[in-house]
């Protein structure tokens, strides 16, 4: 079980962090279908620097620190390649789904190509050495060492990173005037302009700080899972997006929506380590278990959806470009 | 005489002018827009890409160059054999380019070409590997099980849009990875795995000889290109959709709910009906295409196989670029997919002269970003043209044909 627990959070943190990526974006008025592209360039910049470090042994005694940097440079390069989408979408107020269509394609391509030309030999592959940064802390091994092991032992600072995003954002917006404007933006931009606001300027924040988030959780899940980057984050920035239309655009429910997901895909990778359904693979080894279990996530969100999405509702002004006709 | 000659110059002048009329009312249309935006956006695209390749690599940056222009015509067979690989590759994107095009000129996104294609792709392989009864029906069974496939596949996007009001967006994402999951499934099951899975490759069998698309005259002009006769099937169903789309109260109704589902509603059309049948049609279209690849006798008679891995089929996105690019124009989806393939094919070459094969990947990113630009641009030429209007010295006194169009271009 804490085996299980300790890889559904490998998926939940990063859906969590994308997800909420798109939110501050969609919250200001930007469809952001971007988020795909932005993981990739925000794993590629967190790997590439990672890789080339532990190639030169820089901070090799101090990996949380690396892993920190890391963390910021993924942001910063998804932030970068978000200007993109907000250059497009606000100033040229162009189709947004054209322009996080083209993202998409020119972040999967740009990150294949900069490795190949800044690695020896045109290696696709970013290899990095994840173990260095796990916690491997026993702090509380002597009194519930499950949940030692689920939160300390194996697990990576980005577990707490997501948590404090997931905080901050819903501090930032339900509490603060910043995140109540933004929300204006994307819910009546005319109005919010009338009272004062710079909807140019509040909805260049939403993308940046989606770009942001989106880069860092594109580092989030790659790091945990796998040995090297290859140019691809295997569709979880369109899980993302479903995971916030799923959540309603509510930091609280995005994060119960990741969970849910979470969980089911993490099921589909280890559902053999259960007893009970080890003595179902058992009973019945004509029944593809395998298929069932791997389609579960997907379908289980569906059915979800359809119960609980009459009255859904985004942001009302999201993807319409906003022209100021003032004076 | 002198009245014949007048008469001939006057004629001449005449048709001069209608012409003139004719060529400013084309400029305004929407497509010729679209039309002059792509083309804009394919030039800086490609500009881009060049300044890239003399940046990274300026010695053999003109082989490069010269290369990436050349695209399909760098075939070491020749020119013609390129021509019948482009058309070979592009018969599957003009499928799933088709029907992105579709759902978005009825307003739906649907990024679920993929798991639709997927889908059409299978129902049409167990045709052709197991009802050898069929005969000579084999082909046109398994063509139809397809559509039927992926138009069940797509109709689900379009009920969860229109009875639970969940976004088609989010549905068909979902649906892309149920359909891949349920296909490598199903192929790995145990009723079916003898019979259709190849175990050493991993991939699946070829199907029969009888289901097997003809090659048709192709064969004698591009030979031992793969193309068949479905480029042929491509092409008739993108002059369908189009005449469906523009010319059917069927295809109006459609494209009405996609501009205001309210309205559509109030004007009597039933649009939850129309909904679910967008979706449905654009999914027919993409399983279309699976079923005429899988059935595609490619190169050497060989026959197409599918790969079971778990990973979803990236030709149900590159819909997406081609059918953008394009306009949603069901004709210009045709044109964008050659060119797209057309630029791919130098991939290879210039990977072979030392430069990266991802540039073309990022040349047409960068063409599809500017076809959102474009766009506005040529809207707005008429305005710039304006701008710079006033700052002429002389002002012609009357009319002229010119100053019309600049109204025009006002609006």
């Amino acid at each position: 079980m804490a085996f299980f627990i300790s890889q559904a959070l490998f998926f939940i943190i990063p859906l969590l962090i994308v997800a909420i990526a798109g939110m501050f974006s969609e919250k200001s008025g930007t469809v952001n279908i971007a988020l795909e592209g932005l993981m990739v360039i925000g794993a590629f910049c967190g790997t590439f620097f990672i890789s080339k470090m532990q190639a030169i042994g820089f901070l090799a005694d101090a990996p949380q620190l690396l892993l920190i940097i890391a963390i910021l440079l993924a942001g910063i390069g998804g932030a970068i390649f978000s200007s993109l989408l907000g250059f497009l979408a606000i100033n040229m107020r162009a189709n947004q789904v054209i322009g996080g269509t083209a993202l998409n394609l020119l972040a999967g391509a740009l990150a294949i190509f900069l490795a190949r030309q800044f690695q020896p030999n045109n290696t696709v592959q970013i290899s990095y050495y994840a173990e260095v940064f796990r916690l491997k802390s026993d702090f509380l091994e002597d009194v519930f060492p499950n949940l030692n092991y689920i939160f300390f032992d194996k697990a990576f600072i980005t577990l707490y990173i997501g948590i404090a995003i997931l905080i901050i954002s819903m501090i930032v917006i339900y509490k603060t005037r910043f995140g109540l404007r933004l929300s204006a933006c994307g819910e009546h931009p005319e109005a919010a302009q009338s009272v004062g606001i710079n909807v140019y300027r509040y909805r260049w924040a939403g993308v940046l700080i989606s770009g942001f988030l989106g880069g860092l959780g594109g580092l989030v899940y790659t790091l945990p899972i796998s040995v090297s980057f290859e140019g691809t984050v295997a569709g979880y920035g369109f899980l993302a997006l479903a995971v916030l239309i799923f959540g309603q655009w509510k930091p609280g429910r995005i994060f119960m929506a990741a969970i849910f997901f979470g969980v089911f895909k993490a099921l589909s990778f280890s559902y053999f380590t259960f007893s009970w359904i080890a003595d179902l693979l058992q009973k019945y080894p004509s029944v593809p278990f395998g298929m069932i279990f791997k389609i579960l996530p997907y379908l289980a969100t569906m059915l979800v959806l359809a119960i609980f999405s009459s009255k859904s509702k985004s942001p009302k002004a999201a993807g319409i470009p906003f022209n100021f006709k003032g004076n | 005489m002198k009245e014949n000659k007048r008469s001939f110059s006057d004629v001449f002048k005449q048709s001069l002018n209608n012409f003139k009329i004719y060529w400013n009312k084309t400029k305004q249309t929407e497509g010729f827009q679209a039309f002059m935006g792509a083309l804009l956006a394919i030039g800086i695209g490609l500009l881009a890409g060049i300044i890239l390749m003399i940046i990274i690599n300026p010695s053999q940056s003109p082989i490069g160059i010269t290369r990436l222009l050349k695209g399909m015509f760098n075939h070491p067979r020749g020119a013609w054999i390129g021509i019948g690989q482009m058309l070979y590759r592009a018969t599957p994107i003009i499928f799933t380019g088709l029907a992105v095009a579709f759902a978005f000129k009825t307003g739906l996104f649907n990024i679920g070409a993929s798991g639709q294609y997927t889908v059409g792709l299978f129902a049409a392989c167990l045709i052709g590997i197991l009802d050898d009864s069929l005969g000579s029906f084999q082909w046109i069974v398994a063509v139809l099980a397809g559509m039927t496939a992926g138009f069940l596949w797509g109709a689900i996007p379009g009920l969860f849009k229109a009875k639970f009001n969940v976004h088609e967006v989010i549905t068909s994402i979902m649906f892309n990875y149920i359909g891949m999951y349920l296909v490598n499934g199903l192929i790995n099951s145990s009723f079916l795995k003898s019979k259709v899975l190849n175990g050493n490759t991993n991939r699946t069998w070829a199907v029969d000889q009888n289901a097997r698309t003809s090659y048709g005259f192709f064969n004698d002009i591009f030979p031992n290109s793969g193309l068949d006769i479905s480029i042929l099937i491509a092409i008739a169903t993108a002059i369908i959709i189009y005449f469906v789309l523009n010319k059917t109260v069927f295809g109006r109704e459609l494209k009405s709910v996609g501009l205001n589902r309210d309205a559509a509603k109030y004007a009597g059309v039933n649009e939850k009906r129309s909904i679910i049948l967008s979706m449905a049609i654009s999914g027919m279209l993409a399983g279309l295409g699976g079923a005429l690849f899988i059935l595609g006798p490619s190169v050497y008679n060989f026959g197409n196989v599918y790969a079971v891995e778990n990973e979803i089929l990236g030709v149900g996105f590159d819909g997406i670029p081609v059918a953008l690019l394009a306009s949603s124009n069901p004709i210009g989806v045709i044109f964008s997919t050659f060119f797209i393939s057309y630029i791919r094919l130098a991939s290879g070459p210039m990977q072979s002269v030392g430069f990266v094969a991802e540039i073309v990947d990022i040349i047409i990113a960068i063409i599809i970003y500017f076809s959102a630009f474009a766009l506005i641009i040529t809207q707005n030429l008429g305005k710039i043209r304006v701008f710079f209007h006033k700052y002429k010295k002389k002002k012609p006194k009357t009319k002229t044909i010119d100053d019309l169009e600049i109204k025009a271009g006002e609006n």
